[in-house]
């Protein structure tokens, strides 16, 4: 791929557009987290959970959009080698959303800092990578919106039992069951859509 | 034969869209003609490797693509206009037609060259830096005519790709498809009757997943007489073979 091919091939995915709602996203995530964790009022910084499931799923959100083409059946006919295009994109977007959000944990990582965002960005990258397969592009941020939502509305964020399965993205990164569902969200989505490509 | 179908079904979900349909082109221009819910899109989708047929034989440029090695030989040799088209609006109309370029694997140092040809053929090339947002839809469907045509294919599907032109943009187009129907194969549908009677040397007509007539456009329009409906010949035909087929 030469290097003009690659700038219109993200120009195409919306690629600007995905950069500049993700430097916001991390901004907000930075400042909001240092903001919670330093109020008196707020238990330090376990106070951050939600921007711990709020961050990464915005960015998941901002990436859904990327995952697929304006016309999926015009580009699908096209004989380049889409797997690997694939791969890289997936790839490369969920690296730098983790890296990104990681950096703005970094205080105390392990109390809802940068291991929690980490894992909640290889979730929820998760789950819109799938969804792009299974319902499009276009709608891709739904379940995953959905989910957190709802888990967010119904969980508190407790350390035990279930909750570290179902309530993943709430619970804290040392609860380690709570890593299972999210990297495995992670690699179901991404090697579906690989393999698949985002639904026409 | 550039494309040669045999028994072709396809469904979507219980509803038969195709349903054991033949068809056999080779170079030149191809008119498919039909009413709404015929199958032509399908058609044209299962033809442009978007759709897969539920059963029969589908070969393409002598090749059943029996291998993903196949398939991207087919493609690379393939002009693909769907009956509508998502487009990218940030870019101009040239990066459009050569992201396509790009897509099809075109060597990089052939894809200027080929992006500026296949606009002028179009009667886009003054407006190759304007962004795709700023045309009206007749210019639109120009450029995704010209992504089409850009890898020079040798089979080329156009899905309704007069929709939208006007009366002198569609002598144009005329004149362009005969100009490619010369080294390659091209099939176009459309509702469009005197565009088929005009640019077209064959014409295959499919009604309810099948195929009721193929021939010339001169025996399609003396297929009909005085008492069938429509304003020229060829329409009294269609429209002739239409009821025979439903009879």
């Amino acid at each position: 791929m030469t290097a003009r091919a690659l700038r219109l091939h993200l120009r195409a995915r919306g690629g600007p557009r995905f950069g500049a709602g993700l430097i916001l996203v991390t901004v907000f995530a930075w400042v909001a987290a240092q903001w919670l964790a330093t109020r008196p009022f707020f238990d330090g910084p376990a106070a951050r959970v939600p921007i711990v499931a709020l961050a990464p799923l915005l960015a998941a959100l901002l990436l859904a959009r990327t995952l697929g083409g304006a016309d999926e059946s015009l580009e699908r006919v096209a004989p380049v080698r889409w797997r690997p295009i694939r791969a890289a994109h997936v790839g490369a977007a969920t690296v730098l959303v983790a890296l990104l959000l990681a950096a703005t944990g970094l205080h105390d990582p392990a109390v809802y800092g940068s291991y929690a965002l980490v894992r909640n960005t290889l979730g929820c990258t998760g789950l819109v990578a799938g969804a792009a397969v299974l319902i499009g592009a276009r709608l891709a941020w739904l379940p995953a919106f959905a989910y957190v939502v709802t888990v967010y509305g119904a969980s508190p964020a407790r350390d035990g039992g279930w909750e570290n399965l179902w309530a993943w993205p709430l619970q804290p990164s040392t609860a380690g069951w709570s890593w299972a569902p999210a990297l495995a969200a992670c690699a179901a989505g991404a090697v579906l859509y690989v393999l698949r490509g985002a639904r026409g | 034969m550039t494309v040669a179908v045999e028994e072709l079904t396809v469904r979507y979900g219980r509803r038969v869209v195709l349903n054991g349909l033949d068809l056999a082109l080779d170079t030149g221009v191809h008119g498919l003609l039909g009413p709404n819910g015929a199958g032509k899109t399908t058609l044209m989708r299962v033809l442009a490797t978007v759709a897969r047929p539920d059963g029969g034989g589908v070969r393409l440029l002598g090749s059943a693509i029996a291998d993903e090695k196949a398939l991207r030989e087919v493609r690379r040799q393939l002009g693909y206009l769907p009956q509508t088209f998502g487009f990218y609006p940030r870019f101009t109309v040239r990066e459009f037609v050569e992201y396509f370029a790009w897509l099809k694997e075109m060597p990089a140092a052939r894809i200027p060259v080929a992006v500026d040809r296949a606009l002028e053929r179009v009667g886009l090339l003054d407006r190759a830096d304007d962004r795709m947002k700023t045309l009206s839809g007749g210019m639109q469907r120009r450029a995704g005519i010209a992504q089409a045509i850009v890898n020079d294919p040798r089979l080329l599907l156009l899905d309704e790709p007069t929709a939208g032109l006007d009366p002198e943009q569609r002598v144009d187009f005329r004149a362009l498809l005969r100009e490619l129907g010369v080294d390659a194969c091209v099939l176009v549908s459309t509702h469009l009757v005197e565009d088929v009677a005009v640019a077209c040397e064959r014409v295959s007509l499919v009604d309810g997943g099948r195929l009721v007539f193929t021939g010339t456009p001169e025996q399609l329009a003396s297929a009909g007489g005085d008492g069938d409906a429509g304003d020229s010949a060829i329409e009294r035909g269609y429209t002739a073979v239409l009821r025979a087929a439903r009879a």
